[in-house]
Formats: C-alpha cells, sequence, structure tokens
C-alpha cells in the first residue's frame, strides 16, 4: 500500500511519546497498533489536530475511506494553517477519483497560507488532469514563494516532459541538479530524454547516477537495459533487465523489456513467457497514484 | 542487354532543388475548385457523436483510363444512422486528369459513386486484365468495382466474394502466395454498431463526446484469396490472420525480411500493431510485439493510424514509419534485420516535432529527388472541442515536413501562408506524380472539407526517374515486386505496393530520385514470379514501363523503349 505524505510534526514542538509512537507504527505499517494509539490520544483531547490527521492517514491505509476522509477533513477545518494536512486530504480525494474535492482543499489553503508545497501539489493534479500549462502556472508560483525549490524545478521539467519540450525539460532537470546534484528522479529523467533521443552515453551517465542513489531501482535497471539494448549489448541488456524485474515482480514494464531482451537473443520461448506476464500485470491497475506523483510518495 | 520500352514521355522540368534545405516546403497548394474538383468530404456528423465521424475517408491516386495520367477517387461518408449516401454530395468521385492540374468529374459515367459510409480505398488490377481496378471499403460491406476498360466500372462485390461486412478501413491489395493474382487483405476496426453505443461525455452537462476504441470488441483483418476467375475465397482462418484482433487502420505490406514473400503491417488504434510475416506455406505468424514494433520502448499501445514502408536510410531493408496520436509521437522503426526493429523516431528528433499532433496520413516521398526518402505527414485531431479540454493543443492542426539528407530527417519549416501550415483537420493522403514532371505531389482528404491537391513545385539540379513495372507470369500491377537501383555507385531498394498511408493508395510507380547523376546504371527487379531481371542505364529525367517478359529484347530511343527479355 503506498504511503501518503507522512504529517509535519509542527516545527519546534515536541510531541508527546504516544504520538511519537503512533507515527512509528505508522510508518513501519503497524496500522491497527497506530490506531489504538491515537484513539487513546483522542479520549484525551477530542481536538487534536495533529492526532487526527495521522488518524486518517491510517485508516486510508486500512481501506476506510469514510472514516479516513472524517479524520483528514476535520483535522484541515482545525488546522487550516497546515498546508500539509490539506495537501494528504487533496490526495486522498484525487486517489478516489475526486479531483474536484481535491482541488477545492488545495485552494482553500493556499487562500489561507500560500505555500510553495501546496502549489506543487495543485500544479501535479492539474498535470493529471491534462491542463499542463496551468501545471506550469503552479509551479511558477510554488517558486516565486521559494525560488530554491528543487521539488518545483523538476515539476516544472516534468510538466515541459509531457509536452515533448525535451530541450526545456533537460534544463529544467539540470537546474534540479546544480542545486541538488545527486536528485534521483531529475536523474532519471534526464536519462529517459536522452534514451530517447539516442544519446546513450549521456543517458548511461545519468542512469549510473541514480544507481549510485537508488541501487534497488527497478526503473534504473529497466532503463539500463534499453540503453544496452540500444548499443546492442544484449548480454548487459538481460543482466539489467532480469534485475528489474527481481526488483519489481510484478512491473509490467520490466517483463516487458526483459521479453524484448530475450527475443533478441533468440530465447523465444522465455520471451513468450515474460510477454505473457507483461500482458497480465499490464491488465492489473492498483489504485495508485499515476507515476507524476512518485516524488511526493517518496 | 535489354531493351527499354518507354509508355509514356516524362516532361523535363526538372530544375529540381529544395531552395535552402530545410527552409520553406516545396508545395503550393493547388485550388481545387479552379482545378475542377467539386468533391468536398462528408462525415455526417451528429449530435450523438458516433465513433465514425471521426474516422475521416481515404483518397486514390491511380490511372484508370491508361492514358499516363493519375486521376484522383475520393471515397465519401454518408449520412448517419443511415449510413446511405442520400445526397448527391456525398457521393464518392472520380476524376479523370485531363492534364496541366484539371480535372473532369467522370463518376456518373463510371458508376463508382459508392453506396454506403465509405472509409479507404485500395486499387489494382485483381483480374488481370490491364486496368486497374477499385475497392472501397465501407462500414457494413465493401464495394469491389471491376473497370470495363471502357470508362466505366461493375459493382461485383458480392460475385467476387469480398463483401467483408463489420467495419473495414483500409485494405491492400497484394500476392501472398505469389501464384500470379492479387489477394485483398481488409482491415477492420472495433465491432460497432450504429446507434447502439454508450454515452460518452458528461451527461449532465449535456456534453456527449467520442468514445474511445477501447469500448468496443476489437475485431480481427480478413484475407481473401484470389481464386484466378474473378473470385475470391475467404481464407482468414487458415492463414492464421483471423487468430488476432486488434483495431486496426492503416495497412502497408513489403517483404519485411527479404527472403521473398510479402509481408504485411497493420498500424492498430490502442491495440498492439501487427507484423503478419508470411511463412511461404500458406499461413502467417503475427510477430508485431516479439520484433519490437507492436507497442512502444515503454510497453504501450498507442493510436497507430497511418504507415509507410521505405528505406529510408539507404541499408536496404525496409523501416516502417507509423503516424499516431498527439502525447505519443510518430514512430520510426527501423529495420534491424531479423525480423526486429528499433523505432528511431526519439534519435531523429521525430517523437518530439510530431508529439502535439494526430497524425493521419503518412508517406515517404523523395520530394526533391535527392534519393533520399523524405517524410510528410498529415494531422487532425478527432476531438472537435479539444481546446476546452486541452487549450494548447488543436484541433485543426499544420501537416509536416521531414527532409531526409544521408539517413537524418529534419523539420522544413512551413512559414504561414505555405501550403503545409495551414492548419487542417487531413485524414487520407495519398502520393503521386499528377503531372508526370518527375515530382511527387500530394492529395489530401481534409475532414468535411474540400481536398487540398499540393503540388510539387521543387527547384534544383536533382532529377528522377519514374519506373511503371508490368507483370506477365507475376500479377500485372508487380505489387510485390523488389527493386535494386544502383545510382552513382549506391544502391536504394524500392517495393511495388498497393497499400500506404491511411485509407488511401497511391501512385504504384516506382519513383527514384537520381541527385544530380544522370542515369540509374543498374535496376535489378526481383519479381513475385522469383524471376530476376536486370535493366542497365536508365537515363534520368524519363519515364519506364519495364515487362517481364521471357521473349527477346528490343532497343529504342531513351524515350521510346521497352525492356523485355
Amino acid at each position: 500500500m503506498p504511503l501518503l505524505v507522512l504529517v509535519a510534526v509542527a516545527a519546534g514542538t515536541q510531541r508527546e511519546p504516544p504520538f511519537a509512537a503512533a507515527l512509528a507504527d505508522f510508518r513501519e505499517g503497524r496500522y491497527e497498533q497506530a490506531r489504538v494509539k491515537l484513539q487513546r490520544l483522542l479520549v484525551q483531547n477530542s481536538r487534536d489536530a495533529a492526532a487526527l490527521h495521522l488518524l486518517g492517514l491510517v485508516e486510508a491505509s486500512l481501506h476506510h475511506a469514510d472514516q479516513a476522509r472524517a479524520y483528514l477533513e476535520t483535522s484541515v477545518t482545525l488546522a487550516p494553517n497546515q498546508p500539509t494536512f490539506a495537501i494528504n486530504l487533496a490526495r486522498f480525494w484525487i486517489r478516489q477519483g475526486k479531483l474536484d474535492a481535491a482541488e477545492e482543499v488545495l485552494q482553500a489553503s493556499v487562500a489561507i497560507l500560500p505555500r510553495p508545497e501546496t502549489y506543487e501539489t495543485l500544479g501535479l493534479l492539474r498535470l493529471q488532469d491534462d491542463k499542463p500549462q496551468q501545471a506550469l502556472g503552479c509551479f511558477t508560483k510554488s517558486l516565486a514563494l521559494a525560488p530554491d525549490r528543487v521539488n518545483a524545478r523538476y515539476y516544472v521539467g516534468l510538466t515541459q516532459q509531457s509536452l515533448g519540450q525535451f530541450d526545456a525539460a533537460l534544463e529544467a532537470y539540470e537546474a534540479v541538479l546544480l542545486l541538488a546534484p545527486s536528485d534521483f528522479y531529475a536523474h532519471l529523467q534526464s536519462a529517459k530524454i536522452l534514451l530517447i533521443r539516442g544519446n546513450l552515453t549521456q543517458a548511461l551517465a545519468h542512469l549510473r547516477a541514480a544507481e549510485q542513489e537508488e541501487p534497488s531501482s527497478a526503473s534504473v535497471h529497466l532503463y539500463l537495459s534499453r540503453v544496452h539494448l540500444s548499443t546492442g549489448d544484449l548480454d548487459l541488456a538481460l543482466r539489467a533487465a532480469t534485475r528489474a524485474v527481481r526488483l519489481k515482480p510484478n512491473d509490467s514494464l520490466s517483463h516487458y523489456q526483459l521479453s524484448q531482451v530475450l527475443a533478441r537473443l533468440g530465447r523465444m520461448k522465455e520471451a513468450k513467457l515474460e510477454r505473457d506476464l507483461f500482458e497480465k500485470y499490464r491488465k492489473f491497475s492498483p489504485a495508485n497514484l499515476p507515476e507524476i506523483w512518485q516524488r511526493q510518495e517518496d | 542487354m535489354t531493351t527499354i520500352w518507354m509508355g509514356f514521355l516524362i516532361l523535363l522540368g526538372l530544375k529540381s532543388v529544395p531552395a535552402d534545405g530545410e527552409r520553406g516546403n516545396p508545395f503550393i497548394s493547388v485550388d481545387p475548385s479552379g482545378a475542377g474538383i467539386e468533391f468536398r468530404h462528408f462525415s455526417g456528423s451528429t449530435a450523438v457523436k458516433e465513433l465514425i465521424e471521426i474516422m475521416g475517408s481515404g483518397v486514390a491516386l491511380l490511372d484508370y483510363d491508361g492514358d499516363g495520367k493519375l486521376d484522383i477517387y475520393f471515397v465519401n461518408g454518408a449520412s448517419l444512422p443511415g449510413l446511405t449516401k442520400t445526397d448527391p454530395t456525398q457521393y464518392n468521385r472520380l476524376y479523370h486528369n485531363e492534364g496541366s492540374f484539371r480535372f473532369s468529374d467522370v463518376t456518373a459515367k463510371a458508376r463508382v459513386d459508392g453506396s454506403g459510409y465509405g472509409m479507404g480505398v485500395a486499387c489494382a488490377d485483381y483480374d488481370n486484365d490491364s486496368d486497374t481496378d477499385i475497392y472501397v471499403t465501407q462500414f457494413g460491406s465493401n464495394v469491389l468495382y471491376r473497370n470495363n476498360g471502357n470508362g466505366t466500372f461493375t459493382d461485383v462485390t458480392a460475385k467476387a466474394g469480398v463483401v467483408t461486412g463489420g467495419w473495414s478501413t483500409s485494405a491492400a491489395f497484394i500476392d501472398v502466395d505469389r501464384d500470379g493474382d492479387l489477394d485483398l487483405y481488409v482491415a477492420r476496426y472495433v465491432d460497432y454498431h450504429i446507434g447502439k453505443g454508450p454515452y460518452c461525455g458528461e451527461r449532465e452537462k449535456g456534453r456527449a463526446s467520442y468514445c474511445l476504441p477501447d469500448l468496443f470488441p476489437a475485431t480481427h483483418d480478413v484475407l481473401y484469396a484470389n481464386n484466378g476467375d474473378g473470385t475470391f475465397r475467404d481464407v482468414t482462418a487458415t492463414t492464421g490472420i483471423g487468430s488476432v484482433a486488434g483495431n486496426s487502420l492503416g495497412v502497408s505490406t513489403g517483404d519485411i525480411d527479404s527472403d521473398g514473400w510479402p509481408d504485411i503491417f497493420v498500424a492498430n488504434d490502442r491495440t498492439s500493431n501487427f507484423l503478419f510475416h508470411n511463412k511461404g506455406d500458406g499461413t502467417f505468424e503475427e510477430v508485431g510485439v516479439v520484433s519490437g514494433i507492436g507497442y512502444s520502448a515503454d510497453g504501450l499501445a498507442r493510436a497507430g493510424m497511418g504507415v509507410d514502408i521505405g528505406d529510408f536510410d539507404h541499408d536496404l531493408q525496409p523501416d516502417i514509419v507509423v503516424s499516431n496520436f498527439e502525447g505519443e509521437g510518430l514512430a520510426l522503426f527501423k529495420n534491424l534485420g531479423e525480423l526486429f526493429f528499433g523505432d528511431v523516431a526519439g534519435e531523429q528528433r521525430l517523437h518530439e516535432a510530431t508529439y502535439p499532433y494526430v497524425g493521419f496520413g503518412v508517406g515517404w516521398i523523395d520530394y526533391d529527388n535527392d534519393s533520399w526518402l523524405d517524410l510528410l505527414l498529415v494531422n487532425g485531431h478527432v476531438l472537435d472541442d479539444i481546446e476546452e479540454y486541452k487549450p494548447h493543443i488543436h484541433f485543426a492542426q499544420p501537416g509536416l515536413l521531414f527532409r531526409n539528407r544521408f539517413g537524418r530527417l529534419s523539420q522544413v519549416d512551413s512559414p504561414p501562408g505555405d501550403a503545409l501550415a495551414s492548419p487542417r483537420v487531413s485524414r487520407g493522403a495519398a502520393f503521386g506524380d499528377l503531372d508526370n514532371d518527375g515530382r511527387l505531389d500530394v492529395v489530401v482528404q481534409h475532414h468535411n472539407g474540400p481536398p487540398e491537391i499540393l503540388r510539387n513545385v521543387v527547384q534544383g539540379e536533382n532529377r528522377s526517374v519514374l519506373v511503371t513495372l508490368r507483370g506477365t507470369r507475376s500479377n500485372y500491377d508487380a505489387i510485390g515486386a523488389r527493386v535494386t537501383a544502383t545510382v552513382g555507385g549506391k544502391r536504394q531498394r524500392f517495393e511495388v505496393k498497393s497499400a500506404r498511408s491511411y485509407l488511401s493508395h497511391s501512385d504504384p510507380r516506382i519513383h527514384i530520385g537520381l541527385g544530380q547523376t544522370n542515369k540509374i546504371e543498374n535496376l535489378v527487379i526481383s519479381w513475385p514470379s522469383g524471376r530476376e531481371q536486370t535493366v542497365s542505364n536508365l537515363a534520368a529525367g524519363q519515364g519506364y514501363v519495364i515487362q517481364e517478359s521471357s521473349r527477346g529484347f528490343k532497343s529504342f530511343p531513351l524515350r521510346t523503349q521497352q525492356v523485355s527479355h
């Protein structure tokens, strides 16, 4: 179950041990234990916004949508100055497919307290809704509030990439890497564009950098395999694709890549098996947020 | 030594070099009305938004009367929901080429006005009686018009056994078994019923929209084998064509793996593309996905519409271009040999250039006669209200031209006012030399509007040759014949085919750009019958008709010679 953004503990506030313990349980996936602890806290103070919010995240993780909604909404009402609460509620609505509700929460939040992360989330919402120009507007607002904000710069690049404006996207990712040289996503997206363009040496360099940051990323090995396949290094391509599949066995793209490599190696029966797995996992669509949210998820 | 028999004289007006490579495209738009063409496409648009309304129709360039000039046949839609042509403005139209870009409407005399909702067209001499017949695909049942040889046609669909049914799109004549007569491949779209589809759009706002094809079952295409007596038999199941189903739109054919047997490529809309590899034993194996051309590199089934096959990089392997939807980019599948392909559209920068557009008609054409196949693509969205959802995407879109220099493609600028620059809602496109001046022209079908005739007026010193092949043991049109031309010591590969682009049929003659070389040193023809024939020293600036023959040879002056063995 993919995690929603964790609760941001109020700056300078040291929460009491029961809350910290509940937070630790949530992070470790011990949702029932987290719930019990939080409910005890709320018995003592039913208007504890942070506890309500965390309980909302717990219920969402347990697929209790109605309870999750109630807790998250109450926490936002009690703490309208907490942009993270609004963002989490918005993402909850997005998972439910209710983009209008998400929009409403985020707009209300920026009206009270314009924050770069809230504009970023609004921008991602626009991007998901296929409105890239409006998305760019939101990311620009985020950067106006925080010019060195890596996330917003990254999302600008992502938006330009979605428009096929690859030169602009590469520039945006370069700007991210100047601020954060080991930014995994900027390396990965740069690699993707360079791979499309056939700039394999540069793509490889970015993928190696991404691999250093996240050695267990299936995506990195998937794209490494594609680079090697393009250069004709079939053994390396096979190794990378196999690794991608091992790291993420239910990822359809990894199976597709492996099937392509096996076919090129003449191992047709195995290629067919991988194609079948590709088709199988392609049809299986977990209720995750689209890939554009991946950076926030992590 | 072979003699060359020229069936017609090519006018030389061949000072043709593009002005400056990538600045300014060489096409000018000929006013269709001024040319005598009053045709206007009719989609039968309704408030219900039936899916068929957005597909457009095809156009064919064919010499139906054998006078050496390409005539034009436009396919048209019909009224909905009845799917019948209720008004002469909805008829298909055949225009006779009078020369100098003047045409006359001969539809009534020819009796080819169509009946139902027309989609695509394929032309060839299916009965080997030396004249070109016409096959029109439709929604519901198709029509085969047999050319009577006197300016008229007869509807022989039922007798020939090629009615088909369902929703047919593109079609291709192809001699799959190399027995000397042309078989017929018919692509089909989804299983759709007019008036019975689901509601798509925002019902509460009263805004109907066109449904995605995903909502309807895919269907298999159909292959008919020619019995040699004017009739066909359905061999879909026995050949393996019926083993897969897709949302087929574009078709092209060619010997992809150079094993002597013609293969079939099908562009599918949101299902994987098909590559039917001809095994030479009466069966086909579908290898699209394993070959690397089924899906994008990201494993996505794109919305494939138009297709063309051509050797763009002079490695003597046929490569495949496919037009796709906005956000997907054009696909250029480079042939790596052994039935493997790699999409090089990205490194050619075609992917980015075509990203905002919905591509339909597409074709490899050496517009500047420099011997390198250039690429022309016409576009137009399918949603007439797209700008309300995506303000950066437009319903009407410009066409795109890419010049090929030594295997590198780069976009040719089309400033405002240029023919291709005007945003249109384009669909079918056919390529051919309408005025026999050695420069390839284009005819485009625009959705719910008059067509566009793009006359090629490229200037410079480059020259070309037009070759018509005539089979004797092979099918008369020589469809499936492979030609390798040696020009200036370098070899280029061509193939005669009946299907390319989107729903359309192009000039079947082989156009060979020579650059500034003054002759083709050798032309090696691999006929579908298996016969190999070599013709040497074809002078630039000429047209040739080369016949597959086993008797003697004659020698004639270059402008009036025929080649025979």
